[in-house]
């Protein structure tokens, strides 16, 4: 993708009073991607964009648009568009007034800036919204018309900070959708901030796991989910136990941990299938299945269970004191908390990451 | 002096009375426990604001008394009488005078609430301490204050002439600038208190918004920021601008007996003139006219909501 550069960053550091928010980042973006900043709130996502909007200027580095270097520019003259988090719509205008506002800048015509304005309106299935008052949309609306707002411009590169976080949960499996879709349409970069990661591997391109204020992994959702390269993005993104053995780390997801020892109830990661009757028979299915797959058993009791997302959780303890949580489908286990059993994953399951403490 | 004076015409001030009227309107349907609780507000507003202005509305049509008092006679005489070119004169020196201070209240005080604003929480104690310090002690006191500076051979004056600036004392008290001067520090403080409360509020991610669409700092500052600062900064032209005709005492202190406003004719003619029907129909008039500017102002402004008025 070197031949296909739209937007870089080159060594972006940043510091308020509070400390170093940006650590020294790069990051290379093509034309038409949809890329992803992920990362718990603090760890640099937000300023990372806003140095890119211009609203924010960095203290060394530079960013690059179509090869030339616009770090210098103020916001209004870089062709890139912001979707801000509460959606900044302007209290004092209509609706087809705020979608046009940047034609009015542009002293276009009022007719042109209607018709215009209300073609934006149907990109976003608002059409016939534009008398409205701002204040008497619902929050699904209201970001409808901040994106027709920030897509008038036909702008390069659409910044968009975590726009779906004040949605209810159903509204925003919709609008997901509906974002991917209209990005894939319209073909411009977009650049999307999020906290949540089921959302980043739903609509991503690509995803960058920021932690810090560095770049821990920058890849594509499948990358970041099935080879993590530390620790952090491991739990982060795929929510994994992270196990630390023979001074390597090793990051293994919850669904991968089976449990070898009394629990018969038919989960996936399960090795007993229901029809099991004595112990016998079953010890020796689980060596067959030990030496068959290379699986290595370990002791653990067990701390807690939870049902959660659909999904049953088991919380083990190692005997080396680290905890390992199984899950599976199903919502309840035949294993009591304090109980031990013998659990274990697969090698190929585990995968070696770098160890950043997490 | 003269409180007398300060009260008819402050209350005159008050557009009709209609401020604390207004609130109760609204809750009335809801609950009768509320109206019950409103009871007190409404009984005051009636006995301080409504029934004297309404006195004040009649003794205007009244006769004078040969002494003091007035006499149960109709008459427009006192409506007449101001239509004299003596009055009607003090009428348009006190809007201009009026309107001279709000201007440059409004280029003085804009900036400062707006900016004050702005500033993070400690400075935004000690600029708000810097306009409220001003407060603690007496209107009058600090007027007094500032004869001692403007004065001939007073602190200024000796100050430019020490520093060879001037070589004669340059006889700044008793002018039109001079009252001009003490009207605009006077009400300065409601200017940037109603401007800030408005800026405050005003979510400043608008003007990035407005930023990131291509607008330029200065076309973001007339299409965002002016547009919804704007009640702020109505509500202090309208805190100036009215006190600004009756404020009888700035011209008085600085004035000495060269500036005449419309507040220093009530006054007199309350005290000095012992003519009540006459100074009642001053202030009558003197309260129609600031309504009418307030009613121009809302339409203009197209707005019915004024920061913290009306």
């Amino acid at each position: 993708m070197t031949d296909n550069i739209h937007l870089s960053l080159k060594g972006i550091r940043k510091s308020y009073e509070v400390g170093e928010v940006l650590k020294g980042i790069d990051l290379d973006i093509a034309q038409g991607e949809f890329i992803t900043l992920l990362g718990s709130s603090g760890c640099g996502k937000t300023t990372t964009i806003r140095i890119i909007a211009g609203l924010e200027m960095p203290d060394e580095g530079r960013v690059i648009l179509d090869g030339t270097d616009i770090t210098d520019l103020t916001p209004e003259k870089r062709n890139v568009n912001t979707i801000f988090q509460n959606y900044a719509l302007f209290p004092h205008m209509n609706v087809a007034d705020n979608v046009s506002y940047a034609l009015k800048i542009r002293k276009v015509g009022r007719a042109e800036r209607r018709a215009k304005a209300e073609e934006m309106l149907k990109l976003v299935q608002l059409d016939g919204y534009g008398d409205r008052k701002v204040s008497e949309l619902s929050g699904g609306q209201k970001q409808r018309v901040a994106i027709a707002r920030a897509l008038i411009n036909e702008p390069k590169v659409l910044l968009l900070d975590e726009p779906l976080g004040a949605l209810d949960l159903k509204l925003r499996r919709q609008m997901q959708l509906e974002l991917k879709r209209m990005q894939k349409r319209l073909g411009i970069t977009f650049i999307y901030i999020t906290h949540d990661q089921e959302e980043a591997i739903n609509m991503s391109d690509r995803i960058a796991v920021m932690n810090n204020g560095l770049f821990e992994q920058i890849g594509t959702p499948d990358e970041v989910y099935y080879r993590p390269k530390t620790s952090y993005v491991a739990n982060f993104v795929g929510n994994a136990n992270i196990i630390r053995e023979n001074g390597k780390t090793f990051a293994v997801r919850s669904e991968n941990v089976v449990i070898l020892e009394k629990e018969s109830s038919g989960g996936v990661n399960t090795v007993m299938d229901n029809d099991v009757s004595g112990e016998t028979n079953e010890l020796s299915a689980v060596k067959v299945f030990l030496e068959n797959t290379g699986i290595i058993s370990r002791n653990a009791k067990v701390l807690e269970k939870s049902f959660a997302g659909g999904q049953l959780r088991i919380e083990f303890e190692l005997e080396d004191g680290q905890h390992v949580v199984a899950s599976r489908s199903g919502i309840n286990s035949k294993l009591e908390a304090g109980e031990t059993t013998k659990i274990g994953w697969s090698p190929e399951n585990a995968v070696e990451v770098i160890d950043d403490g997490i | 002096m003269g409180s007398e004076g300060n009260t008819v015409s402050s209350a005159g001030n008050l557009p009709g009375g209609s401020v604390p009227g207004a609130a109760p309107k609204k809750n009335k349907k809801r609950r009768s426990s509320v109206w019950i609780l409103m009871m007190p507000l409404y009984a005051f507003t009636l006995v301080f604001v409504f029934f004297p202005l309404i006195y004040m509305v009649y003794l205007s049509f009244m006769s004078r008394a040969e002494v003091w008092g007035f006499v149960n006679e109709f008459t427009i005489g006192n409506y007449k009488r101001i239509l004299e070119p003596l009055y009607l004169g003090t009428f348009k020196d006190s809007l201009k005078l009026a309107f001279i201070s709000t201007i440059v209240n409004i280029f003085i005080g804009y900036p400062y609430g707006y900016f004050m604003a702005r500033l993070n929480d400690k400075w935004k104690k000690i600029m708000m301490l810097l306009v409220m310090i001003p407060f603690w002690t007496s209107g009058l006191i600090r007027l007094n204050g500032w004869i001692i500076v403007f004065r001939s051979n007073g602190v200024l004056d000796k100050l430019l002439m020490g520093l060879h600036i001037t070589d004669a004392p340059l006889k700044m008290l008793y002018t039109y600038p001079m009252v001009v001067f003490g009207m605009i520090y006077a009400l300065m403080p409601f200017m940037i208190l109603a401007v800030y409360s408005s800026a405050e509020k005003m979510d400043w991610t608008l003007v990035e918004a407005s930023r990131d669409l291509g607008a330029s700092a200065a076309k973001t500052f007339f299409h965002v920021t002016l547009p919804l600062t704007m009640p702020g900064l109505l509500s202090g032209v309208i805190l100036t601008f009215i006190p600004s005709m009756g404020l009888f005492f700035v011209a008085d202190l600085l004035g000495g007996n060269k500036i005449v406003l419309i507040g220093n004719i009530i006054q007199q003619q309350l005290t000095k003139g012992r003519n009540l029907p006459f100074a009642a129909a001053l202030s009558v008039v003197l309260m129609v006219l600031t309504s009418l500017l307030i009613a121009l102002y809302r339409r203009i402004a197209g707005t019915r909501q004024l920061e913290g008025l009306i």
